[in-house]
């Protein structure tokens, strides 16, 4: 069943806890986390409210000590996490309505999915688990009477395992490491629906990814974090603005190289250039210009274009640019 | 924002840990290695008794079924099996990255420390009963010794398991350093020393059989009801430091 087609499932019944109405979801206050000598995450403030924030960062940037500190999974070193107004390390209660879908591949790879879910159910005092799993294997887009073993799954379907554990018992806050990691176009469209169909609800969703185009349609909230520091927070539209300001490096490769390069800058087309043997570093800051103008150029040279390679359109780089800024 | 709140009982806590872990940590792997130890010690003890039997009147007899028993069975197969159990029940979990599952649920640690406890005896106990007591069937002696068999490796397994649970959450090596405490502090330790003596748990095992059979194991034999305290009291400070090192885990 496709996920736009199915509802979410209707929460379980709890009892009602007035005090946390008004809270936020997540306050992070400069928070600090070490491990050895090695700073994971470094005096990282903000707070989340309801809807889709992504967080966006490069591979080994910190994004899942974050999250793991948000849960109670380990406690910062210095600083203060509160999720729901409470530390979720020592609070019974609130880690009862926090969502986890951790980065890490593993499941309980002898059971079933419906098993799988049904004991996330069950630990979170679910009153009817099996009921619940199905609807929320279903809510994903699994068969709940599927007999196979989740270590027989694809990628794909350990992920949506994964979010239907996570969303078992209806939680206020969802925790989603990576979940579109291993999802084909098709399947990612759909997580990506599904979410913003949670944070439409009122549910917090705090995603993390390093592909930036995951991000963009994920929402339009971002927080930004690089080398364990939040490098930029807010509005998605405010980091694309500065990722098409920042100056852009281009390999070019000709068969007179310096002489290509001469004109170029002579031009005023490039800001920056930095040549050894016959391939040239090239930094502008108006990329569409450069890519118009280096054909014609070299034609009215008599130059031979072998190479003309952007270095840094990937997400490193933005993250490079976003750090050397401050 | 939801403003609601779930509550897992105690009871329920403990049964949602013994039945998973019952399952996950019976492999087939594990079966058959822990099944060949067990029925190694039960051909040799045969071998040995039925070698004597013979030329050894009943009495002599039950002394070498009772040593054998005290010196291999509960040297041996009870503190391995025993191990390898309690240790994979949080070991595992921590190992393959699964204990979040279990960590990030609203449940009190003690009855999750509990039901991993119940579990690793659920699973230990008829590995290590059935090829111990089959060796005292095979003996034809006493049946004082199958009785003293019988409380003993409950006794011994109870708190091996609580032991060894707090070991598989201390250290991801869990097997290698219960394997090194079986030989260096039972197996050594407790023999050279009085005190070590009597913190080792093998030798509340070698007490309650030597009141139920008779045979003299140890000098200066403990009571029943010391045999049985000393180890409960182990059991329970194990099951308490495992709760508290539940809680202050760093969960992956």
């Amino acid at each position: 069943m496709s996920v736009v087609e199915s509802s979410l499932p209707p929460p379980a019944p709890r009892t009602p806890d007035a005090a946390s109405a008004v809270l936020p979801f997540v306050q992070v206050e400069d928070v600090t986390k070490t491990f050895g000598d090695v700073v994971a995450v470094s005096k990282v403030t903000f707070s989340v409210g309801s809807g889709v924030t992504a967080l966006l960062g490069p591979n080994g940037a910190g994004k899942s000590t974050l999250f793991r500190m948000l849960c109670g999974l380990t406690a910062p070193s210095l600083g203060t996490v509160r999720v729901l107004g409470e530390n979720a390390r020592t609070n019974r209660d609130v880690r009862g309505r926090i969502g986890l879908a951790p980065q890490q591949d593993a499941l309980l790879d002898r059971l079933t999915a419906l098993e799988f879910v049904a004991l996330a159910g069950e630990s979170h005092g679910i009153a009817e688990p099996l009921l619940r799993a199905s609807q929320c294997l279903e809510y994903v887009g699994l068969d709940a009477h599927d007999s196979k073993r989740v270590g027989a799954y694809s990628k794909g379907m350990r992920q949506r395992v994964k979010l239907a554990a996570a969303l078992v018992n209806d939680p206020d806050l969802l925790i989603l490491d990576e979940p579109l990691t291993g999802l084909d176009p098709l399947q990612r469209n759909r997580m990506i629906r599904l979410f913003h169909d949670l944070g439409n609800r009122g549910k917090c969703l705090l995603v993390s990814s390093h592909v930036l185009d995951e991000v963009a349609r994920m929402g339009s909230k971002v927080l930004v974090i690089a080398q364990g520091r939040l490098v930029a927070s807010g509005d998605y539209r405010r980091l694309r603005e500065l990722m098409d300001d920042r100056p852009h490096r281009v390999r070019v490769l000709a068969d007179d190289t310096r002489r290509l390069v001469a004109v170029l800058v002579s031009r005023a087309l490039v800001d920056g250039v930095s040549v050894r043997g016959d391939t040239a570093l090239i930094d502008t800051l108006d990329i569409d210009s450069f890519g118009r103008n280096i054909a014609v150029v070299a034609a009215e040279l008599g130059v031979r274009l072998l190479e003309v390679v952007p270095t840094d359109d990937d997400l490193e780089a933005v993250f490079r640019y976003l750090v050397e800024r401050r | 924002m939801n403003t609601v709140s779930r509550h897992v009982s105690w009871f329920k806590a403990v049964q949602i840990m013994h039945r998973l872990l019952v399952r996950q940590l019976l492999t087939k792997g594990r079966l058959v290695a822990l099944l060949a130890v067990g029925f190694a010690y039960l051909a040799f003890a045969t071998l040995v008794v039925r070698s004597n039997a013979s030329t050894s009147t009943d009495q002599e007899l039950l002394r070498v079924a009772v040593e054998l028993m005290a010196n291999l069975g509960f040297t041996l197969v009870v503190p391995i099996v025993s191990l390898v159990f309690a240790s994979a029940a949080f070991g595992d979990l921590n190992e393959d990255s699964t204990l979040v599952y279990i960590w990030l649920r609203p449940m009190d640690r003690m009855p999750v420390v509990l039901g991993a406890w119940f579990a690793a005896v659920t699973v230990s106990l008829p590995l290590i009963l059935l090829p111990l007591l089959l060796s005292t069937l095979f003996s034809y002696v006493d049946g004082s010794l199958v009785t003293s068999t019988l409380l003993a490796v409950l006794i011994v397994n109870l708190a091996y398991c609580a032991v060894f649970l707090f070991l598989g959450l201390l250290t991801k090596n869990a097997v290698v350093w219960g394997i090194g405490y079986i030989l260096i502090w039972e197996g050594f330790v407790s023999q050279i020393s009085e005190l070590g003596g009597r913190i080792a748990i093998r030798g509340y095992a070698r007490s309650t059989m030597q009141v139920i059979t008779d045979v003299n194991l140890v000098n200066g034999q403990p009571s029943l009801v010391i045999s049985i305290l000393v180890p409960a009291s182990m059991v329970l400070v194990a099951l308490v430091l495992s709760t508290l090192r539940l809680r202050s885990l760093n969960v992956d």
